[in-house]
């Protein structure tokens, strides 16, 4: 206790430091810390109750709002793609999760179940998990995002499949009264103000808005080159995002509203459209409102109803031949949940819930297409953890799924973790489940004259996963983990293209194997904090070939320090190994990418009177390197102006600064 | 002895790298008092008080918690902080907090509140199971965490907020 204290005091140094000093944001009201700040922190998504990270049935990692502050990030991809295990790639149009070596190129992150606040975000069309600047939420009211590895279909039925990404909105009290302007490289601006209270009876109220703009580098892809052909892709990277955050909680009562309005140039031609047409773009609006309630019933059992409504519309314009092309997608959705827990058996903590989602609209359209198939969805589960004597906790959970809507989808989807405390500062788990991922109305119903087969045959992809991990504490600053795990998918979804017609079509293509090894070190000397982590992938579909943008090494090196009074500095060095590109069949093992490392660096300081300023220079080095990019441009489509493309260029050396005011 | 102990537990304290850049100002006072605090705000009494009158149950041992929760009240006007020693001051209080050094007294408290909306937070460990409607414990060593009675916090008409309950360490 004597140095504990003192400890746990450091290692909040919002304590410590009056507002605008040393990282402290606006987490103090009146110089009372937050009761979250004073706890140990503790996560929701992994069991859907609130526990220790420590007690939950996955190898979970967190990221605080005060990470996001010391590295800049801007968005979600920035944080996750912090995380150990996984990397982002972005074509220029949307930016990609990879979890464990997989995904699909163009998969639209539809494997990963995206929630904010405990709410999916993932659409009913493509499923996605918008983590790129499409990410409906701007990352400065972010609390913390829970990454929950591992079959989470067992309390979340569908696109579950490799991780649950838990967003924690951040409350009124903390973000307060706020603004912010930026600039950057690239035309690039950004304006946000956010207004925030709690009153002494504990009702808390949050209003955020916020505007970036970006008018984009003239991009020149050296693919295309050839004697006398255009290579160029002139004001096509332009991105404005407008966004709007509401939320208020009052008692066991929350609820909020978010609107998202993105507008995004398409560079480089995907899918055959004209590379210079300034008129390419995609438009992506979202309008989400949730409700919950939370009660203690007893002192034994607890109860949660949640609520959602969801709509989601896409409209892009495709310049073919100089004439553009409208492609549309609109969905509506309406979903519930209500859930009891109970620990009123001995040792025992149990759950149980129904879910339900209707997608009632699912449409797409365009020139040759208006197709829309509504979705019902209905989900039972169950999970116990059962205390197995003292230092072992046996968490066993069971979901049962049922999707109708075109064709009907039946699923059982178990998990079973053991997790052994066997002394104070170690955890081991041993899990082991079962999830699954209906095909999406895009991977069933999508077609383009020309270019896209429907194919309503698809049969859900299922994954079993096994996992070992250790979490070992080394003195109260350095922790350290170590995963080993293995995933087998079956009946795995991807587009392929057929090599005679140049069509696109979805197919199941078989089982999938990814095996894996990671380790993660994270410390604290002082302010200083360090957190490196290495991770080992191979993911190799059955007939021997090794999946696409599967990079066999993953190296991740982050530093926090304070330079001097008021000034801070974080750096952070992502190594991405070697890797294949997509040859546009499964079966069929792509070309070699070499490995690289990109590096950024950030500096922030204090202004005084509660402003804060921040510099992050993005690819400190210039480093030039691609994303691995799918079939929008590494098909041959049908009277294609230019030759395939396999890997997206990303960008070079690029400043943004910004300037914060608490009032 | 004591003093070479203490000194040797601080000297111990700095050859902790983690302890190294601990500021001299914080103390385990003030984490109690951030505690404190926040339970009042996620409280509600059958008729929320205008000024909300806390009182602390405790002697010289607790000065520092004093001088912390003195400072916080000083920021809220409609948070007044009394210090007692005998139980027949608690009278006119809406919160009580029983000090560390006086857990004994905590019975005798819970009699002299009973029947009455009255929220009785203790620094004791088990504290809660015993009737306290808060009570905060150490838990690791070198961390708090909290109780919290619900029985006991509707038998006295107070109602506690859903996410203090969610961050509560057990309800009782």
């Amino acid at each position: 206790m004597y140095c504990g204290i003192r400890r746990v005091l450091f290692l909040l140094p919002i304590l410590a430091a009056p507002i605008g000093h040393a990282g402290a944001g606006p987490d103090v009201q009146g110089g009372v810390p937050m009761l979250e700040d004073l706890l140990e922190m503790r996560i929701t998504s992994a069991a859907k109750r609130s526990q220790p990270p420590g007690e939950a049935p996955s190898m979970v990692s967190v990221i605080t709002a005060r990470e996001i502050r010391s590295f800049g990030w801007r968005t979600l991809a920035d944080a996750l793609g912090s995380m150990r295990g996984l990397h982002i790639s972005y074509d220029r149009s949307y930016t990609y999760l990879w979890v464990r070596g997989f995904g699909r190129p163009g998969d639209f992150t539809s494997r990963v179940l995206l929630l904010i606040d405990g709410v999916p975000v993932n659409d009913g069309v493509y499923d996605q998990a918008p983590v790129g600047a499409e990410f409906p939420l701007d990352l400065s009211l972010v609390e913390r995002i829970e990454y929950v590895p591992g079959a989470g279909s067992v309390l979340y039925g569908g696109n579950a499949l490799f991780a649950v990404v838990n967003v924690v909105t951040t409350s009124g009290a903390r973000a307060g009264k706020a603004m912010q302007v930026g600039a950057g490289s690239g035309g690039a601006g950004d304006l946000s103000v956010s207004a925030g209270w709690r009153d002494e009876s504990g009702n808390d109220a949050l209003l955020a808005l916020s505007r970036e703009r970006r008018r984009g580098r003239d991009l020149y892809f050296a693919s295309y080159e050839a004697p006398g052909a255009n290579a160029w892709s002139r004001g096509l990277d332009h991105e404005a995002n407008d966004r709007l955050f509401a939320q208020f909680r009052r008692g066991g009562l929350s609820g909020s509203v978010l609107l998202h309005d993105r507008v995004k140039g398409l560079p480089g031609g995907p899918f055959g459209i004209d590379l210079d047409d300034p008129r390419n773009r995609v438009r992506d609006r979202r309008s989400q409102g949730s409700l919950r309630y939370e009660h203690q019933l007893s002192t034994k059992a607890a109860m949660r109803l949640q609520g959602y409504a969801m709509e989601t519309k896409y409209d892009g314009d495709w310049v073919y031949g100089g004439i553009v092309q409208p492609d549309g997608m609109l969905t509506r959705s309406l979903g519930g949940e209500a859930s009891l827990s109970t620990t009123a058996l001995p040792g025992q903590t149990a759950l149980a819930g129904i879910s339900w989602r209707e997608d009632g609209v699912r449409r797409q359209f365009n020139p040759g297409l208006d197709t829309d198939t509504p979705r019902t969805s209905v989900g039972i589960f169950a999970q116990d953890d059962v205390a197995l004597g003292e230092l072992t906790t046996l968490s066993a959970g069971l979901r049962y799924d049922r999707i109708s809507g075109g064709a009907t989808h039946t699923h059982l989807s178990p998990r079973l973790a053991l997790i052994v405390q066997p002394r104070s500062g170690t955890v081991v788990k041993g899990i082991t489940g079962a999830a699954f991922r209906p095909p999406n109305a895009f991977e069933t119903d999508y077609a383009f004259a020309g270019t896209n087969l429907a194919n309503p045959a698809l049969r859900s992809e299922r994954i079993h996963t096994t996992e070992l991990g250790i979490e070992q504490d080394l003195g109260a600053a350095t922790k350290l983990a170590a995963v080993l795990y293995r995933n087998r998918i079956d009946d795995l979804i991807s587009i392929e293209t057929d090599p005679a017609t140049g069509l696109q079509q979805h197919h199941n293509v078989g089982r999938v194997d990814a095996q894996g090894l990671e380790f993660e070190t994270g410390t604290r000397l002082g302010e200083i904090s360090l957190r490196a982590s290495v991770a080992w992938q191979r993911v190799r579909h059955e007939s021997g070939a090794e999946i696409a943008n599967a990079p066999r090494q993953l190296v991740k090196l982050l530093l926090a320090a304070p330079l001097a009074e008021g000034l801070r500095f974080g750096w952070e060095t992502y190594y991405t190994g070697s890797r294949k590109t997509d040859s546009g069949i499964v079966s069929t093992t792509g070309d070699d990418v070499g490995g690289h490392a990109v590096s950024h660096a950030t500096l922030a300081g204090d202004l005084g009177r509660g402003v804060e300023w921040r510099l992050r220079l993005h690819n400190v080095f210039g480093r030039r390197f691609g994303s691995v990019a799918g079939t929008e441009f590494n098909a041959n489509f049908p009277g294609l102006q230019v030759s395939p493309m396999t890997q997206v260029p990303q960008d070079g050396r690029s400043l943004y600064g910004s300037l914060r005011w608490h009032f | 002895m004591k003093i070479f102990l203490h000194t040797l537990l601080a000297v111990l304290c700095l050859l902790d790298p983690a302890g190294v850049t601990a500021e001299e100002s914080v103390s385990e006072a003030r984490l109690k008092a951030g505690f404190i605090a926040n339970f009042i705000q996620f409280v509600r009494w059958p008729r929320n008080p205008v000024t909300l009158v806390l009182c602390g149950l405790g002697t010289d041992r607790s000065r520092e918690l004093r001088e912390e929760l003195g400072g916080i009240s000083a920021r809220y006007p409609a948070l007044v902080v009394r210090w007692v020693r005998a139980l027949s001051a608690l009278d006119g209080c809406h919160a009580v907090f029983v000090a560390a050094e006086q857990g004994s007294e905590l019975p005798a408290v819970l009699a002299f509140t009973a029947g009455r909306s009255v929220l009785v937070i203790a620094d004791l460990d088990g504290g809660a199971p015993l009737g306290a409607m808060l009570s905060l414990v150490s838990v690791g060593g070198d961390r708090l965490a909290f109780d919290a009675n619900l029985t006991a916090a509707r038998a006295a008409g107070l109602s506690m907020n859903a996410r203090l309950l969610q961050l509560a360490r057990r309800v009782y």
